[in-house]
């Protein structure tokens, strides 16, 4: 069993690693936004756009303006005050292509002889959710560690806490942080969405058991599009989305309720693949 | 020639791939459709509101705010609408992509090349990916303003009703979006489906240089995510759109000029043409 998990490691991560420096483009991608947007917010409060460092943005504004999604659809104000939340659903979207493909590839390849040689189907599943999981959360490491790194060098402050007056400016809504702890703010702003991400690719995993690849893909893009309309806890988006987390205090969209039904769902899919694997002919 | 492109055109249009993306865009059309149904006819909704006016005397409110033209899948505010135009490039790339990049890794175009040679090929397979990716994401909308106009009465929107209707001026077609807003629809519905073809041509690039079939449709979608999300990198400057996805879609105030219009063309073909048809004609089949 573990010597399953060593060699997908091996070959999924290790000799996989072109896939993370893409996590790190893209982090260099979600800073140069957030560059472009502190300049707008630069010239609103400070009235020029080199006086930047007044505003004291930091790590935190950068997750929180690019990657935190948004409030969802409210009230009846028509479309025209909807933002889609592209680099929220980007983010999310590349971990599910990551990994879409690693049950899939595996059985069109070798993966017949090494469940053979295992003696278990079921070992073997278990070995490609343990390589998803994985993949997920190197891929969270590193698009969070690229653009920690390129704020700090670039002049911005490394604290996880966003500022208030740049948050009630860019939101319309009020955030004072001192009613909320830099733990609880890491965990809605770094730990939830991979938890999250990790869920939802652990699904798609298993529904390419059971349909091509490429409908498990669109099932995931359509739901999390669907996700960033709807404030629903049935949309798991809502609780990978910073914005909506219980530590910024309009919705709550807390830990405990992500990490149940992050766990069942994942073990669902993961007893659901592992049915489908057993039952299915590789001959 | 024409028949390598009607066999093309066959393969692209009768693939499993393309009745998928047809279906998906309908399923769009149909939850719009229950919405704008719900709008009208649900509780407190426009007829109800407009019965209680008749009713009591007083003045009715207007009528243009909820009118054919702003509840059909291309401008509605339905949230069927963002899913759709978010996975507009998807829906697009569908009926060619995965085929593309199975023909190109598979023996297909070993045993097709030396036949036809491989301009005429590429070129053939360009035309059929640009016509079925345009007509897997137009059909639904055309299927939707039809279904729409049988549920919600065609009242020619208002410019003071802008909040509703949101065509400004100076934006693509605005010279006849009031006058004539049916041709507006059908104007728009037309750009979606070049779009839509272009983007489904984006598909042989990838194709050329990726042996993972998903590759040819996934990489060009997210690459056209990213240019979504790059359009606000000069926003405080230009106050212009520039998002491809925002400029095929009619519901914002998205300052839509004609010339980025012709931009994204200009490039989305270079892209096609260049690296899709420019190399494939130059590649190795051996």
């Amino acid at each position: 069993m573990f010597k399953a998990i060593r060699y997908d490691l091996r070959y999924g991560v290790m000799e996989g690693f072109r896939k993370y420096l893409l996590a790190a483009a893209f982090g260099a991608f979600v800073f140069v936004n957030f560059f472009f947007d502190s300049v707008g917010q630069s010239m609103y409060f400070t009235g020029g756009p080199w006086n930047m460092r007044e505003l004291g943005l930091s790590v935190g504004d950068l997750i929180i303006f690019e990657l935190g999604a948004n409030f969802g659809r409210t009230g009846s104000s028509g479309a025209t005050s909807f933002n889609f939340p592209t680099l929220w659903y980007i983010s999310i979207l590349l971990p599910c292509y990551m990994t879409l493909t690693l049950a899939s590839d595996d059985i069109s390849a070798g993966g017949v002889q090494i469940m053979s040689r295992l003696q278990r189907r079921g070992k073997w599943w278990l070995s490609k959710c343990v390589l998803c999981a994985v993949s997920v959360v190197l891929y969270y490491l590193t698009l969070y560690a690229a653009t920690w790194v390129i704020c700090v060098t670039a002049g911005f402050e490394s604290s996880i806490v966003p500022e208030e007056t740049i948050f009630n400016s860019v939101f319309g809504v009020m955030f004072i942080a001192s009613e909320t702890t830099p733990t609880a703010l890491f965990v809605s702003l770094i730990i939830q969405p991979c938890l999250v991400a990790t869920a939802l690719s652990l699904v798609e995993l298993t529904i390419t058991l059971f349909v091509k690849p490429i409908y498990a893909f669109i099932a995931v893009a359509a739901y999390l599009a669907a996700s960033t309309l709807i404030i629903s806890p049935a949309f798991l988006g809502s609780f990978a989305m910073p914005i909506r987390s219980s530590a910024i205090g309009v919705y709550n969209f807390d830990f405990p309720s992500c990490l149940l039904i992050c766990v069942t769902l994942s073990a669902i899919a993961i007893l659901a693949g592992r049915w489908k694997i057993i039952k299915t002919d590789i001959l | 020639m024409r028949g390598l492109l009607k066999t093309e055109l066959k393969k692209a249009f009768q693939s499993p791939w393309f009745i998928s993306a047809v279906l998906i865009g309908l399923a769009c059309a149909a939850w719009c459709l229950l919405d704008a149904a719900k709008w009208v006819y649900g509780e407190g909704g426009w007829y109800e509101f407009r019965e209680g006016c008749m009713r009591t005397g007083t003045i009715a409110g207007a009528p243009e705010s909820t009118t054919l033209y702003n509840c059909w899948l291309g401008m509605s505010q339905s949230t069927a609408h963002t899913v759709f135009y978010r996975i507009f490039p998807l829906l697009a790339l569908l009926p060619c992509g995965i085929g593309i990049s199975e023909e190109l890794n598979g023996g297909y175009v070993k045993a097709v090349i030396p036949l036809v040679g491989r301009r005429k090929y590429f070129s053939a397979k360009l035309t059929a990916a640009f016509l079925s990716g345009g007509a897997a994401v137009c059909i639904p909308l055309l299927v939707s303003l039809a279904a729409t106009a049988a549920v919600v009465p065609a009242i020619d929107p208002v410019p003071y009703m802008s909040e509703y209707y949101a065509v400004s001026h100076g934006d693509l077609f605005s010279s006849f979006a009031y006058s004539r807003p049916l041709l507006y629809a059908l104007a728009f519905c037309a750009v979606d489906f070049i779009f839509g073809g272009l983007f489904a041509c984006l598909a042989l690039p990838v194709a050329l240089r990726s042996e993972k079939r998903i590759a040819a449709v996934a990489v060009p979608y997210i690459a056209l995510l990213l240019a979504d999300a790059a359009k606000g990198f000069l926003f405080y400057i230009s106050y212009l759109e520039v998002s491809p996805l925002d400029l095929i879609s009619v519901t914002r105030f998205n300052m839509a000029k004609p010339w980025i219009y012709g931009l994204w063309l200009a490039i989305l073909v270079f892209v096609g043409v260049f690296f899709g048809l420019g190399e494939g004609a130059k590649r190795d089949i051996v």
